[in-house]
């Protein structure tokens, strides 16, 4: 059962599924210490629940794969991820966003990092950490791919093929964070990824 | 409707080319308007605007990327991109700015093996 712990980086709903759907999920489920929030979990169990049967390749199976993924994940014994009860809970739509900004409000000090998938939350949140001094950085899901390139435990190619994934799977929400993240380090996706990824780019 | 540039070119910054499309009913409406409207209306300058609303209407997200592509190997200005993307083009800077500050932390902090555990 996850802890209540405080971890450096703080995950949402998006962020988690997004990379519960790469094929690194299994290596970053267990070196990766996170923290999300109860209501994000809760999107999770809604997102499992909402769908029993969901065609192969669909985004609602997407959702709901990666949604267990995470919740077992969270769910088992030992887990490195932990979940933080976030009191009042916040309904509605943009509960996730909401229960980020109430956690950081209450904790800004246990973080470094938050990621989170939708541009406009990112900027949400930029802008709370931004009024308060907090000391924090708001990336996209890639960040976590990241963290294992830049301690060795993957290679560019296996980077490339899991950040890639979520183009194919956002579209210009997934880009806007995977480009940066290439150009950033940088690494040249486009010439390292076979053919197979070709859908990812417009041809040249 | 058909409609053609009379140049194809990588700057949008120079008002002084034109797009020429066929306009029947849609021409004399313009008229109609500004005739009755005080003041008049600016038919370029709504055809422009409307151009702009129009394009960005029609970008799916293959074309968005593909714009952004193009844009960030040098083989489209910022001003065309601009157009199309307007302030995505912005918020791919932040994201930049952010991702870099990111990357510049300790990663191994974030490992489960730097606690010992």
């Amino acid at each position: 059962m996850a802890s209540e712990a405080r971890y450096p980086i703080l995950a949402d709903t998006s962020s988690l599924i997004a990379v519960a759907n790469t094929a690194q999920w299994k290596l970053l489920k267990d070196v990766i210490h996170l923290t999300t929030t109860n209501v994000c979990k809760h999107e999770l169990q809604n997102h499992v629940n909402s769908n029993k049967y969901p065609p192969e390749g669909s985004r609602e199976h997407y959702l709901k794969q990666g949604s267990q993924r995470v919740l077992e994940h969270l769910d088992a014994d030992s887990s490195p991820w932990s979940c933080v009860t976030v009191v009042p809970r916040p309904h509605g739509p943009d509960a996730g966003e909401q229960s980020l900004k109430q956690e950081l409000s209450e904790h800004a000090s246990s973080y470094q990092i938050v990621t989170i998938l939708d541009s406009a939350a990112r900027r949400s949140i930029r802008r709370l950490i931004d009024d308060n001094g907090y000391d924090i950085d708001v990336v996209g899901p890639p960040y976590l791919l990241y963290i294992l390139l830049d301690n060795d435990l993957i290679e560019k190619p296996e980077f490339c093929e899991a950040t890639v994934r979520m183009i194919q799977t956002e579209g210009w929400t997934g880009y806007e964070v995977v480009k940066n993240a290439w150009t950033s380090i940088p690494v040249d996706c486009s010439e390292i990824l076979d053919d197979e990824y070709d859908d990812a780019f417009p041809p040249k | 409707m058909p409609l053609h540039a009379e140049h194809q070119c990588m700057s949008g910054s120079s008002y002084d080319k034109t797009i020429q499309f066929r306009a029947g009913a849609e021409k004399e409406a313009a008229e109609l308007l500004d005739e009755i409207h005080i003041g008049g209306v600016n038919v370029s300058e709504l055809a422009r605007v409307g151009l702009v609303e129009m394009l960005r209407q029609s970008l799916d997200e293959q074309d968005k990327i593909a714009v952004y592509e193009r844009y960030s190997r040098g083989e489209i200005g910022e001003d065309v991109a601009r157009v199309l993307l307007g302030e995505k083009l912005d918020r791919m800077e932040e994201e930049k700015e952010s991702f870099e500050a990111a990357m510049e932390r300790d990663t191994s902090e974030f490992l489960t093996g730097s606690d010992g555990e």
